[in-house]
This record gives C-alpha cells, sequence and structure tokens, in this order.
C-alpha cells in the first residue's frame, strides 16, 4: 500500500513537473495566436463635413462625434473580398460595374460607384473559401450625407442563405425584405463606411440587402471590405 | 358661253363669299380689339391702385391683359395715353414702376414729357429711364440730354447709361466733358458709355483721355477704349491694332493686358504670336496662366508653344498641352502620354482628357493600359478614350490587343469590343472564352450577352458547359439568358440548351442550364424542369426549383406550392416556399382575398419561424381584410410579433382606401390594446391620414 501511495505522489510531482513546462512552453503559442492587432482600412477623402441633422428617418443613429475607434482582429486578418466574384439581383447596372464594388477604391468620386435599379437588391460575394470573418465594411455612397434603407448584412456557407445564414445587422424595420423584422439603427454614409463586427463568423458568402435611400429609390455600393482570415 | 357665264357666275359667288367672310373676319377683330381695351381698362384701373405688399392677383391679370396688348399695335396709341394717365396721376410709386414694366415696347414721344418729370424722382428714376431707352426717336435723346447736367449722382449715371444704350451721337461731347467728373463714379460710367457709342470720334476722345489720366481711370479709359477696337477690328483692323498694342504696353492689369494681346493675334496673328511666346519664356510672369488659352486662336505653327512647354511649371504645361490637343496638334502626344504617369492626379485626368482629342490606334495598347492599372475617373476616361476613337485601324488594333501577354490588357480590350459595338469582333470574343485567365473569359461572356445573336447560341453553350467555376457559370447563365431572349419566337428561345441537355457531362452545368432556362421563361421549358424536381442529385433539384421561382410569369405556381407541400428538404422547401410567395404577388389573374388565401396556405406549410418571417412579408403587400385579420392574429405569437405588426402597418393604409370605416374601427381598436409606444405612434398617423 505504502509503495503504491509513494508511486502515486511521485508519479503526480513527476506529471506536474511537465505539464507546468508544458503550459509555459504552449501558453505563449496560444497567446500569440489570440493576438489582437489593428485592422488595414484605408479611409477615402471626406466628401462633407459633419452629419446633417434633417433626414426625416425614424430609428437614425446618433453621429459619433469623432473617428471610429481602432477595430481590433486576430492577426493575418485581412480583406479578403478584394477582386472576388460578386452576383447582385440587378444584373445591369444603371451606372458603373458589379466589379466596382470590391476593386478596392473607395472614394467617392465619379467612376468609383455602382449604382443599382430602384427598390430591393442586394449582392452576394463569393469569398471561394470558408473564412473566419471579423469585420465587414460597407461603403453605400459618402459623397453626400444619405441613408440607405433596409440594410441587412448576412453571412453563410450556403450560396442560397437557407442554411446556417447568420444575420450580423438588419434595419428592416417593415419585414419588407422577408427576412424578419430588424431592430439595429439606420445610420448616415459617412466616408468612414459603415463597420459591422462579425465576431469570427464562418462563412465563404456574404449577402448584403438594401432598399433605396433618403434621397432615391436606388442602390449603391462604392467598396465592400471583408476583413478575414482562413478558417484551419 | 354658256360654260363662260357659270365661270363668271362661280367667281362672283367666290368673291361675294371672301367678302362676306372678310367682313366677319374684321368686326370680329373689331370686337376683339373693343374686348382687350376694356379688360385693360379693368386691369389698369386695378393696378393703380397697387402698393408694395398687396396681392399680386391684378398684377398677374395685368400682364395677361398686355399680352392681348402686344399683339394689336393699332391699340398702341389709346392705351399708351391710358397708362400716362395714370403715370401723371397721385399712384404710388410701386403702381407706376408696374405701367412702366409694360409701357417700353409701345411707349412714343407723347409718352417723354411725363417720364422726364419721373426721371429726377429717385424711386421712378430707373423705371422711366428704361421706358425712354426704348422710345424712338430723337425726342427721347433731346430730353436725356437736358437732364444730363440737371442730375447727379446714381439718376446721372442712370442718364450716361441710356444715352450709351442708345448710341446717341448728339451725346457724344456732354459725356467727353464727364469724363475728368469729380465723381469717380460718373467719370467711369461716361467712359464706358464712349467706348459703348464706339464711334471715331469717341475712340479719338478716348485716346486722348488715355494719354492723361492715370491708375483707376486709365484703367477705365483702357477698357473703354478695347471695346472700341473691337468695333473696330473688321473695317479699320490697323487702327484697332494699334489701340490693342498701346492698351497692352501700358500700365495696365493682367485681364486688360489679356484683352489686348486677344485683340492683337486677331488683327496680326504673326506679331501676337511672337508676343506670346516672350510671353511664356519669361519666367514668373502673372500672365502666363492667362494668355495659354489665347493659342486655341491661333492658326499658324504650334511648334514654337511645343518647344516652350518643358520650361513651363506644371499648372501651365497642363493647360498648354491641353489648348494644343483641342486644336489636335498631333506632335504634343508625347508630352501628353508622359503626363498620364504624372504624380498630380488632375494633371494625369487632364492628360486623358487631352488624348481624347489626338489618340489614334497606334495608342490602344497604351489606353488598355491605363484603363487597367488605375481607378475612378481615370479608368473611366481612359476607358471613354478607347470608346470613342473612331476608324478600322482602332477597331483592329483593339482586336489585336485580345492577344496581348497581359491579362489585364486583354480585358480591356474585350471591355471596349463591347462598348463600341463592335458586332464584327464576336468571333475573337467567342475564342477568348477559352482564355487562360479568369478575368478576361467573364469579361468575356458579359460582352456576348450584349454583341452575340442567337446564332452564337448554340456555341456558347458548348463552350459554358465546360466552365471550371462558379463565377463563370454564373457569367455564362446570364450571357445564355441574354442572348436567347434576342430569339423573337418564345418556344425557339430554348431549342439550343434543350440539345444540349443529354450529353451534360457534370451536374454544374446542367444546375446552369437549368437556371438558365428559368430566366428564359418558356413554356417549352417548364415540363422538361418540373422533371428535374425529381432528380437524383439534390443539387440540381434545387436548380430547377430555384428555375421555376424566378420564372417571368406565375405559370409554374403550382408546381412550386406541390413541392412545398411534398418535400422534406430543408433547403428545397424554403426556396419552394419563397418561389410560391413570389408566384402569389406577381399573379395578375387572382383577386387579393384569393391571394390571401394562397398565403394562408402557404403559411400552414412554413415549418420554420424564418420562413413564416417569408410569408408574412408576402401576406403584408396583400390588401384584404383577411390579410390584415391574419396579421392581428399573429400578435399574439411573441416569435413573429414584430413581423406582424410590420405587417398590420403595411395592410392597413392600401385597405383604408377600400375600406376606411372597418379600418378605423380595428386600428381604434389595436391602439388602446397595444402597449408599444412606437406601434401605437405609428398606428395614430395612418388613423390620422385616413382622417
Amino acid at each position: 500500500m505504502k509503495l503504491i501511495s509513494h508511486m502515486h505522489k511521485y508519479l503526480g510531482r513527476f506529471i506536474n513537473w511537465m505539464i507546468l513546462p508544458g503550459i509555459l512552453v504552449v501558453l505563449p503559442v496560444l497567446l500569440k495566436a489570440q493576438e489582437l492587432v489593428p485592422i488595414e482600412v484605408r479611409l477615402p477623402y471626406p466628401m462633407f463635413v459633419g452629419t446633417p441633422q434633417d433626414f426625416d428617418v425614424p430609428n437614425l443613429e446618433s453621429p459619433l462625434g469623432s473617428a471610429r475607434p481602432t477595430f481590433l482582429a486576430p492577426v493575418g486578418t485581412k480583406n479578403i473580398a478584394l477582386g472576388k466574384f460578386v452576383e447582385s439581383t440587378d444584373s445591369e447596372p444603371i451606372v458603373g460595374e458589379i466589379e466596382l464594388v470590391n476593386d478596392g477604391d473607395n472614394e467617392a468620386y465619379d467612376g468609383s460607384f455602382v449604382e443599382f435599379g430602384p427598390g430591393r437588391q442586394y449582392i452576394t460575394i463569393d469569398l471561394e473559401d470558408t473564412y473566419e470573418i471579423y469585420a465587414i465594411l460597407i461603403w453605400h455612397f459618402h459623397k453626400k450625407a444619405r441613408v440607405y434603407k433596409d440594410v441587412i448584412v448576412q453571412i453563410s456557407d450556403d450560396p442560397d442563405f437557407v442554411i446556417g445564414v447568420e444575420t450580423l445587422f438588419n434595419n428592416d424595420h417593415d419585414n419588407s425584405s422577408g427576412q424578419g423584422v430588424g431592430n439595429d439603427l439606420h445610420y448616415v454614409e459617412t466616408h468612414e463606411g459603415k463597420l459591422f463586427d462579425c465576431r469570427g463568423v464562418h462563412g465563404q458568402y456574404v449577402r448584403l440587402y438594401s432598399n433605396g435611400n433618403t434621397s432615391n429609390d436606388l442602390n449603391h455600393y462604392i467598396e465592400v471590405e471583408v476583413h478575414g482570415i482562413p478558417v484551419k | 358661253m354658256q360654260n363662260r357665264i357659270l365661270n363668271s357666275i362661280k367667281h362672283t359667288v367666290s368673291y361675294g363669299l371672301f367678302l362676306v367672310l372678310l367682313f366677319f373676319c374684321m368686326q370680329s377683330m373689331a370686337e376683339d380689339t373693343d374686348k382687350i381695351i376694356e379688360d385693360f381698362k379693368v386691369s389698369l384701373e386695378k393696378v393703380s391702385q397697387y402698393d408694395y405688399g398687396e396681392s399680386h392677383y391684378w398684377l398677374d391679370e395685368f400682364q395677361k391683359t398686355m399680352a392681348g396688348v402686344y399683339n394689336n399695335s393699332q391699340i398702341y396709341g389709346e392705351i399708351e395715353s391710358l397708362m400716362i394717365e395714370v403715370l401723371n396721376s397721385d399712384a404710388s410709386p410701386a403702381a407706376k414702376q408696374m405701367i412702366c414694366n409694360y409701357l417700353g415696347p409701345i411707349a412714343s414721344g407723347k409718352s417723354v414729357s411725363i417720364l422726364k418729370d419721373m426721371v429726377m424722382d429717385v424711386d421712378l428714376s430707373s423705371s422711366a429711364l428704361s421706358v425712354l431707352q426704348q422710345i424712338p426717336g430723337q425726342v427721347a435723346d433731346k430730353a436725356l440730354l437736358e437732364l444730363l447736367p440737371l442730375a447727379d449722382g446714381k439718376v446721372q449715371q442712370g442718364i450716361i447709361n441710356v444715352l450709351a444704350k442708345r448710341k446717341s451721337p448728339e451725346a457724344v461731347d456732354p459725356l467727353e466733358e464727364l469724363i475728368f467728373d469729380e465723381d469717380p463714379h460718373v467719370s467711369s460710367t461716361a467712359v464706358y458709355a464712349l467706348g459703348q457709342i464706339g464711334t471715331e470720334t469717341t475712340c479719338s476722345m478716348l485716346a486722348k483721355a488715355f494719354e492723361k489720366s492715370e491708375s483707376r481711370l486709365k484703367w477705365d479709359i483702357a477698357e473703354a477704349w478695347l471695346i472700341c477696337a473691337d468695333k473696330m477690328q473688321r473695317n479699320k483692323t490697323k487702327e484697332a491694332f494699334q489701340i490693342y498694342v498701346k492698351v497692352y504696353e501700358a500700365e495696365v492689369p493682367a485681364s486688360l493686358q489679356y484683352s489686348a494681346l486677344r485683340g492683337i493675334i486677331q488683327c496680326d496673328p504673326t506679331y501676337g504670336q511672337s508676343q506670346l511666346n516672350q510671353l511664356l519664356k519669361s519666367e514668373g510672369n502673372e500672365m502666363q496662366t492667362l494668355v495659354i488659352p489665347l493659342i486655341y486662336h491661333l492658326d499658324i505653327d504650334l511648334s514654337e508653344f511645343l518647344a516652350i512647354l518643358p520650361q513651363l511649371d506644371e499648372y501651365q504645361q497642363m493647360q498648354l498641352f491641353t489648348v494644343l490637343a483641342e486644336k489636335h496638334y498631333l506632335p504634343v502626344k508625347d508630352h501628353v502620354k508622359e503626363a498620364v504617369a504624372h504624380e498630380n492626379p488632375d494633371i494625369r485626368l487632364a492628360a486623358l482628357m487631352a488624348l481624347r482629342n489626338i489618340a489614334s490606334a497606334e495608342d490602344v495598347e497604351f489606353l488598355a493600359e491605363v484603363a487597367a492599372n488605375t481607378r475612378g475617373r481615370e479608368r473611366d476616361m481612359a476607358r471613354e478614350c478607347l470608346a470613342i476613337m473612331k476608324g478600322v485601324e482602332v477597331d483592329q488594333k483593339i482586336m489585336e490587343g485580345l492577344k496581348n501577354e497581359d491579362p489585364l490588357i486583354r480585358q480591356e480590350c474585350v471591355r471596349s469590343i463591347g462598348e463600341r459595338n463592335m458586332k464584327e469582333a464576336v468571333s475573337p470574343v467567342m475564342e477568348a472564352l477559352g482564355d487562360t485567365d479568369r478575368r478576361v473569359r467573364l469579361e468575356s461572356y458579359k460582352v456576348l450577352g450584349k454583341l452575340a445573336g442567337p446564332e452564337t447560341l448554340r456555341e456558347i453553350i458548348d463552350i459554358s458547359v465546360d466552365a471550371t467555376n462558379s463565377a463563370e457559370r454564373n457569367e455564362a447563365e446570364r450571357t445564355i439568358t441574354s442572348i436567347a431572349l434576342k430569339i423573337p419566337d418564345e418556344d425557339e428561345r430554348v431549342v439550343d440548351i434543350l440539345a444540349v441537355l443529354p450529353n451534360l457531362k457534370d451536374d454544374a452545368s446542367l444546375e446552369m442550364l437549368i437556371e438558365s432556362m428559368g430566366n428564359i421563361g418558356s413554356g417549352t421549358a417548364l415540363p422538361i424542369i418540373e422533371g428535374y424536381l425529381n432528380h437524383e442529385n439534390p443539387d440540381i433539384q434545387i436548380s430547377a426549383i430555384k428555375a421555376l421561382s424566378v420564372w417571368p410569369d406565375s405559370d409554374p405556381m403550382n408546381v412550386l406550392k406541390q413541392v412545398v407541400e411534398s418535400t422534406d428538404d430543408v433547403k428545397a422547401h424554403n426556396l419552394a416556399l419563397q418561389g410560391y410567395i413570389r408566384m402569389i404577388q406577381i399573379n395578375e389573374k387572382m383577386t387579393e382575398d384569393q391571394k390571401f388565401k394562397a398565403c394562408e396556405y402557404a403559411f400552414g406549410l412554413a415549418s420554420t419561424l424564418d420562413e413564416k418571417k417569408i410569408v408574412i412579408s408576402g401576406l403584408s403587400e396583400i390588401t384584404s381584410i383577411g390579410a390584415f385579420e391574419m396579421a392581428v392574429g399573429l400578435l399574439q405569437d411573441p416569435e413573429l410579433q414584430s413581423e406582424a405588426k410590420a405587417a398590420i402597418s403595411n395592410i392597413a393604409g392600401p385597405l383604408g382606401r377600400i375600406h376606411p370605416e372597418y379600418t378605423k374601427t380595428e386600428l381604434r381598436l389595436l391602439i388602446d390594446k397595444t402597449d408599444d409606444p412606437k406601434f401605437k405612434m405609428r398606428l395614430e398617423e395612418i388613423l390620422k391620414w385616413m382622417n
């Protein structure tokens, strides 16, 4: 019995000695994996100053009054939407081409945006692989201050957005898009774009809805960035 | 003989009828004229009582009456007299101003007397002067010249301006006396008036004054003198040239020097060019930027300016190459192309704009490269150049560009073929569908959708079934749809697709063609797509559902309903339900009540919360009491409460137009019951709108 008890004691100590250094070796690696750094976002030239307050839009987000805080994401996170295939419900845009959605140009000058037809429209970006997505940045149109209606942001691995759909943002207050009523606030477009925190959701496809804006019934995109890392 | 008698009777009757008609016309015109005068009297009476701040109703009526007066010159005299009466009365200045606004076109010498009195009244001066300016003959000139020494300040300036407009020769001497008037405004106006009159006499008066004067007055005289010179330029070029040179060499502001140099160039281009060259060569001259656009007016050798170009600063270079390019001066092209790569974006853009005027076939590759490697307006401008350049050689170079080793250039060339609508390039673009670069292949599909005719459809389908990725298949699907829709006979549109279906090797291509058939919507394809609903591969089944869901009309409605009823597959169920709801919405044969029944049935088939939300979204588009009541009923479901509230708000407005009493009662009940302040407010708004 004594022998067994001794063996137990020494085995316990041995295990402790082995585990502790092991943890010490692995911990920095684990910590490194979780290291967060600011995502790289190059802001475009602002086309107007301040936030006009005369929008007749319910549930409008108050302006932050300062620059958006830096958004942190794991090391290696980058824009994975650049140049990827984009599909739209309006295959023949009124102005520009669908490639402008993710051509890396977020300036609001003429020639930088695509204009889709009136009413509800959505675009789907195929990231061509499943990614761990941390942030989506959208610049609909920031040449003038305006609010886009019924904005919905979804991520899924299903190209038809039926199974495993993660809705990250929804301000469609009347369910006109059939995606359910969303309680998120409307927001004014600025040169900072709108950043949606995706919390590392996995998915290959990103779908973005809109339904006209406060200036007209049309839908615009200057640039969409999806920041993520490949799923290991 | 008998014919002659008959003819003479005919002529007599015709003549008689003509006279009778003429009589009636004249009588009718006389009646019209009387009515105009009567209407005029009524409105004049009202206008004569007008004062500032009062209703404009009679002013508008007066304006309408005057439109009738202007068309009847025989009543001008009577109308003028009636207006003079009011101007002589104690009517308010506002009324008199209003009358003066309409008196001008009909005024004659008999108005001069009262207008002369009015000129000296500061409140009425400008109105009276505007009428005097329009009165023909010397009476008005005489009155104005009598008033000139009596008036001062702004009234005097007004008189001078009217004399200038009337170009009165008698005014020249009195105006000369005012050149050195104590009041600088009066002297400046007098100088300008002499310039406007622009005779030889005024010109020599200004020449003398120019020598004597200094600073500000000298500049005013120079400006007036230049006006004289501009007028003399055609007939007395030599004299005009001398004036321009004198002003150009004098110490005057740059804007006047610019005008003088422009005149010099117009009179003597060679001398003008030498002056321009000297200016551009001199360093730090503020005139340089101002005068570069003058080159546009020169029809001489431009090579000297090209030699100067590198010596100028970057903005002046931009100005100069823009002007030279606008004159289609081709040797400047190398400079322009160099500027396309300038670090300053404004200069890059200006260079691309300039290239639009001078680019030719040899620049196709350069422009395609720029379009491929720039963004925004620069890319647009480069693409525009490629699209608007004329000539078969340009088309040829663009087609050659399809073989360029840079895929981005190949892509731009394909795009240009589309923009230039080069139907003869369909074959090379079809070859580009087999390009090694995906971007080129995608662009080629797009362009073929626009350019290719139905005769190419089969070949494009054969190529597209070998597409290796979903992006290409998506683009190919659109292209096939676009081309098929160009076939006039609806049943013929899917013939080529149906022909390849039995030989397809992979299911991805089959999915693509099924979905394409859905967008084409040809009745021939409907039973075939329905057949794929039972395919062994679930992905093919999904494609068939998607094809039926996008069908242009509601023909597949029942098939989709059957899928929803029968399938166990979650995705198939959801997509078929979405398609079924769409069919309900686009069905033109169903009444709103029938649509509601169909929607209610669909709600019963919805198996998940997401599906129920989709159905409620469709329900909210239906204007029926049933739909409204169903939405109210759904308020009891905590998971669907928000969607139910949205549906109620959506339905209530249109329903209120058809069943106002019912809707009002129901809305009041809901307002009483609800605890949600936002919902309550929304319903109250609808109720308020209905009341």
